[in-house]
């Protein structure tokens, strides 16, 4: 058994955050010249994801998304990992079947970005998106049966 | 809930979609598909087949093979409004033809390539 709810939390599009942005771009330049050629302006969209899921599995969620930008920074900030001890794991799939891109957090409120084949540009296109549970509690009988997580989910942060 | 059509270009796929045979981190690991999303990845297939039969044909440069292919590629307009309403699946499209022009390439084969990556498709036409 597992649920999930997604929220919108904001529009991001501050100069601040641009600011930050366009320094990455500088950074990553040269990574991904071959697929430059930049659409829109900078914008950025965060929503919260929460699910529960037992531990040791994973949950393949229907929710699609549709990177728009040619190479992007899609992040996670995991607020409540649940009690197991052992983290979530956000991961992103193609449909047929890959997984891509992932990050790992175990509830440190940081931001984390979700690297994919060593670097987080994460190539446009659709993808569905999994969470990851592993752990146990160890002496706790009788364990829950589930474990309760939230993290935010950020993406469409175009850094080119 | 979205309705696929039918009609596909070649025979249906005789293994189940690799989506769904994920690598596990260890044995005991259990995986969960919520509901829908058999659907939505079988609308994936859908579109993928007619996008890699639009790519085939022009390769082989038979129009009207073609153009069979870009029509019934359209029939998935109502999939996509009601998988994507909410993220802009046309913005992405738009941007996907941007960028294959950029490139000199058609936005069938943009797309092709960078969505329908991994998904089986049977080689024998119907």
């Amino acid at each position: 058994m597992s649920t999930y709810r997604e929220e919108n939390a904001s529009r991001i599009g501050s100069a601040k955050i641009r600011v930050l942005f366009v320094a990455i771009a500088l950074v990553l330049a040269t990574m991904h010249a071959a697929v430059s050629s930049t659409p829109n302006g900078a914008r950025a969209a965060e929503t919260t994801l929460s699910g529960s899921q037992a531990l040791n599995s994973v949950v393949n969620w229907t929710t699609y998304r549709v990177n728009t930008f040619q190479a992007n920074r899609v992040s996670i900030r995991v607020t409540d990992p649940g009690g197991g001890g052992g983290g979530l794991t956000v991961g992103l799939r193609k449909p047929g079947g890959l997984q891509f891109a992932s990050a790992s957090d175990g509830g440190s409120g940081q931001w984390r970005a979700l690297y994919a084949s060593g670097n987080s540009a994460i190539p446009y296109g659709g993808f569905y998106i999994n969470s990851r549970i592993t752990g146990s509690y160890g002496y706790c009988p009788p364990c829950p049966a589930t474990e309760t997580w939230s993290t935010g989910f950020r993406w469409d942060i175009q850094y080119q | 809930m979205f309705i696929i059509p039918k009609k596909i270009p070649k025979a249906e796929p005789s293994l189940p979609p690799a989506f769904f045979t994920p690598e596990k981190a260890n044995p005991d690991e259990k995986h969960y598909f919520e509901e829908g999303l058999v659907e939505s990845v079988l609308a994936d297939h859908w579109r993928c087949s007619w996008l890699g039969e639009i790519v085939e044909a022009r390769v082989e440069a038979n129009t009207s093979r073609a153009q069979a292919a870009e029509r019934a590629l359209l029939e998935s307009a109502n999939i996509e409004d009601s998988r994507f309403s909410d993220f802009q699946f046309k913005q992405y499209l738009t941007d996907v033809e941007e960028f294959a022009r950029s490139q000199g390439v058609s936005a069938e084969e943009v797309e092709y390539e960078v969505d329908c990556a991994g998904i089986e498709l049977e080689g024998v036409a119907k």
